[in-house]
C-alpha cells in the first residue's frame, strides 16, 4: 500500500493549482486565438490537470514506475492512436458522406 | 501442507509469491479497470472528435451552455477529489474520524454534482435538445452531449454508491486503509474523465 509521509497540505496545493488551471482554461476558451492554438493550449491544460490528479490524488508517484508506464501508455498513447486514425478518415471520407459532391 | 504453509499461501495473494508492481491484487485490478474504462471514455471522446472533424462546423458551446455553471460543476468535482484524497490520507494515518468526515464530504460533493448535471440536462432538454436533433443545427451535437455526459454521470452515481458503502463502514469503524484508497482511485478517475470532457466538449 502506498503511504503518505506528510499531512493533507499537498492535496490543498494540488486543489488550488487545479482550480487555477481550470480558470486559465476557461479564459483560453474565451480568448481571441486561432482554433488550432486554442485546442493545443486547452489540451495542454487538460494534460497538466490529469497529471496532477494521477500523480498526487491517485498517488501514482508513489507506485512502481512499471505501473505508471502501463497506465499512462495504455490510456494516452492508445487514446491518441484511436483519434489519429479515424480523424484522418473523418476529414476526408465522412466529409463526402455528409456533404456529397454536387449537393 | 502444514498450517504455517497454508497460512502463507492464503496471505500470499499472488501465486508466484511476488506481487507485481509491489501492490496488492485488488489495487492492481482497480488500475487495470481504470485503464479499460478510460479507453471506453477515450472511444466516446474520439467518436465525438471525429464527428466534429467530419462536420466542419459545430455549435458554439458558450451559446448553448452557461459556462459559469459548468465551471461550478468542475469546481465541485475537483473539491470532492480533494476531500477523497484527504480521506485516503486519514485512513493511512489511522484517523478514523477524518476518514468518516471526508468520505461523507466527498459523497456530498458527488450528489451536488449530480444535482447540477440533472439541472443542466433538464435545461438543455427544455430548450429542445434530443438524442437525434437539437435547436443548434448539428444533429450529432445532442447525441454527443447526452451520451458522453450521461456515461460520466452514471460513473458518478456508481462512485457515490461505492462511497456510501465506505462511509457507512467507516462510521461503524469497519474499514481498511486500502479499501478507502481503492474507492478513492475510482473517485479520482471520475474527476479525471471530467477534466477531458470539460476541455474537449465544453471548451474546444
Amino acid at each position: 500500500m502506498t503511504t503518505e509521509s506528510h499531512g493533507y497540505g499537498i492535496y490543498w496545493i494540488v486543489w488550488g493549482v487545479l482550480l487555477v488551471l481550470t480558470f486559465v482554461m476557461i479564459f483560453i476558451g474565451d480568448a481571441d486565438l486561432s482554433y488550432v492554438a486554442k485546442a493545443f493550449l486547452l489540451m495542454l491544460g487538460a494534460a497538466a490537470k490529469a497529471s496532477l490528479i494521477i500523480f498526487y490524488f491517485m498517488h501514482m508517484r508513489l507506485e512502481k514506475a512499471g505501473l505508471a508506464v502501463i497506465v499512462l501508455v495504455g490510456l494516452f498513447l492508445t487514446g491518441s492512436l484511436m483519434f489519429a486514425l479515424p480523424a484522418y478518415d473523418g476529414s476526408n471520407v465522412f466529409q463526402h458522406l455528409l456533404y456529397p459532391p454536387g449537393h | 501442507m502444514n498450517q504455517s504453509a497454508a497460512s502463507q499461501t492464503a496471505e500470499s495473494v499472488w501465486g508466484g509469491g511476488v506481487a507485481p508492481f509491489a501492490t496488492s491484487w485488488q489495487k492492481l485490478m482497480m488500475w487495470i479497470f481504470i485503464v479499460t474504462d478510460g479507453l471506453l471514455f477515450g472511444g466516446l471522446l474520439v467518436g465525438y472528435g471525429v464527428m466534429r472533424v467530419a462536420n466542419g462546423s459545430w455549435p458554439d458551446q458558450a451559446e448553448v451552455f452557461h459556462m459559469n455553471f459548468i465551471a461550478l460543476m468542475t469546481f465541485t468535482l475537483i473539491t470532492s477529489s480533494l476531500f477523497m484524497a484527504s480521506a485516503v490520507g486519514g485512513a493511512q494515518a489511522g484517523r478514523k474520524s477524518h476518514v468518516t468526515l471526508y468520505v461523507w464530504l466527498t459523497i456530498l460533493g458527488g450528489l451536488s454534482f449530480l444535482g447540477m448535471q440533472a439541472y443542466e440536462w433538464s435545461t438543455v432538454i427544455h430548450e429542445g435538445a434530443r438524442l437525434t436533433s437539437n435547436p443548434w443545427g448539428i444533429p450529432q451535437f445532442g447525441a454527443c452531449f447526452f451520451i458522453i455526459t450521461g456515461f460520466h454521470g452514471m460513473h458518478v452515481v456508481t462512485g457515490v454508491t461505492i462511497l456510501l458503502v465506505v462511509g457507512i463502514r467507516s462510521a461503524m469503524g469497519r474499514y481498511s486503509a486500502e479499501g478507502v484508497e481503492i474507492a478513492g482511485l475510482y473517485w479520482h478517475f471520475v474527476d479525471l474523465v471530467w477534466v477531458f470532457i470539460f476541455a474537449f466538449f465544453y471548451l474546444i
